[in-house]
């Protein structure tokens, strides 16, 4: 009888259904098939009761093994010297009074001399040409504040373009590249025409909308 | 090596509120730069790092630099760490990273060197390993998993202690869930060899 029994019993599983079956990975009808097998077979049923006490076992091993007593002492200078800068420098930097400040500066800079410009224009055509005949000579220093601004800002969007998505790093980019577009028609116009007022205050709300992209793209959460 | 007390999840009671409240102001503080709050919070989370690299590695010397990364990454990434995962559970993701990372440049650095020896080869400690061949003490499991080859033991340690699924750390190393099931399955047989000597 029992001679008929192994001889029509199926040959015993690989060993790695048995680890899938400990770990319960196995489709349900190859489950219930090394089932019924260990129901017949001593010896796989004694290999999978072992492969089941050693996942007790290691289940059972503490999750907190403390660590060498001198761990944190060497690890504070690392934390306090070398790191804290580059900490500092990766904090929302832009919302630190000092940076608001600057950023405020540049803008009101700017936006003086943009009125200024924009004044200075208007007074042009009523008082054809005055001692502020070159509109350039006002908006220089401006622009150099501005493109400071923007510099700051674009190594700070380099810096942190591996925390982004490629699909946000492209959605910048041609945002970038279309106030880009503007801001190069507004400047070449302006060129053209350097008494124009209202080419004046284009330019101006491009190099806004320029410091706005940027500065919005600098506080985008880095990927998950 | 000492241990501290098991907090075998299934086992351990959930954080209450005031404690997660409570962790919640350190890793405030401590995102605001303030290093007692970090202190503390290494107070809270160090040991379960260290156990996680000390295991992954098989190496004392190398956990324990591994650990000091780990906090330093955190330190240096807490002021944007917004709160959407618990701290524990993204100090402990930034943990298993490292310490893979950490395999991969060893075993890129091993390539380059052309050293012979195949950490996958069976049976044979890691190279570094302080877990010298101890014939005359009983072998426990820590000690057995610290001999297990580097992929076996990286397989045990995440799916049999840390929890993962064998689709995660198949994502988490970027090898074939296939793979990750041989080297488990592997690495509980070197195990149970070890073990029975």
């Amino acid at each position: 009888m029992t001679d008929t029994l192994l001889r029509d019993s199926p040959p015993c599983p690989d060993e790695s259904v048995l680890h899938d079956l400990a770990d319960g990975v196995l489709p349900p009808a190859a489950d219930e098939a090394a089932r019924a097998h260990l129901a017949r077979c001593a010896r796989c049923a004694a290999m999978h009761a072992r492969i089941l006490a050693l996942r007790a076992r290691a289940r059972a091993l503490p999750r907190e093994l403390t660590p060498p007593a001198a761990l944190w002492r060497e690890l504070q200078p690392r934390l306090e010297g070398a790191i804290v800068p580059m900490r500092v420098a990766r904090e929302r930097w832009w919302r630190r009074p000092s940076v608001l400040a600057v950023a405020a500066s540049i803008l009101m800079v700017f936006s003086s001399a943009a009125t200024v410009l924009v004044m200075r224009a208007r007074d042009s055509t009523s008082m054809a040409a005055g001692p502020f005949a070159s509109t350039t000579t006002v908006l220089q220093p401006a622009e150099a504040g501005t493109l400071a601004a923007i510099e700051l800002l674009t190594r700070e969007l380099d810096r942190r373009r591996e925390e982004l998505s490629p699909e946000t790093i492209a959605a910048v980019e041609r945002s970038l590249d279309i106030v880009d577009q503007a801001l190069a028609e507004a400047r070449g116009a302006l060129a053209r025409d350097p008494r124009n007022p209202t080419l004046s205050e284009l330019v101006a709300t491009a190099y806004r909308h320029k410091l706005t992209v940027l500065r919005r793209a600098t506080e985008l959460a880095p990927r998950s | 090596m000492q241990t501290t007390a098991s907090p075998d999840t299934a086992t351990a009671p959930p954080p209450s509120a005031t404690d997660a409240s409570h962790e919640d102001a350190l890793v405030r503080r401590a995102g605001a730069g303030e290093m007692d709050a970090f202190a503390a919070l290494y107070e809270l989370h160090g040991a379960r790092v260290y156990a996680l690299c000390l295991r992954l590695t098989g190496d004392e010397a190398r956990a324990a630099e591994l650990t000091q990364d780990v906090f330093v990454r955190a330190w240096e990434a807490l002021p944007r760490f917004r709160g959407e995962s618990a701290f524990g559970s993204w100090l402990h993701r930034i943990a298993v990273n490292a310490s893979l990372m950490t395999r991969r440049t060893d075993r890129r650095r091993e390539a380059r060197v052309a050293l012979a020896d195949d950490l996958d080869a069976g049976g044979v400690a890691p190279a570094g390993s302080v877990a010298p061949p101890d014939v005359e003490s009983a072998v426990d499991l820590e000690r057995a998993i610290r001999r297990l080859p580097a992929g076996a033991r990286t397989a045990f340690v995440l799916h049999e202690i840390e929890g993962f699924s064998h689709e995660e750390i198949a994502r988490l190393t970027g090898t074939a869930t296939g793979t990750i099931r041989a080297q488990l399955h592997r690495a509980r047989k070197l195990l149970m060899e070890e073990l029975d000597r």
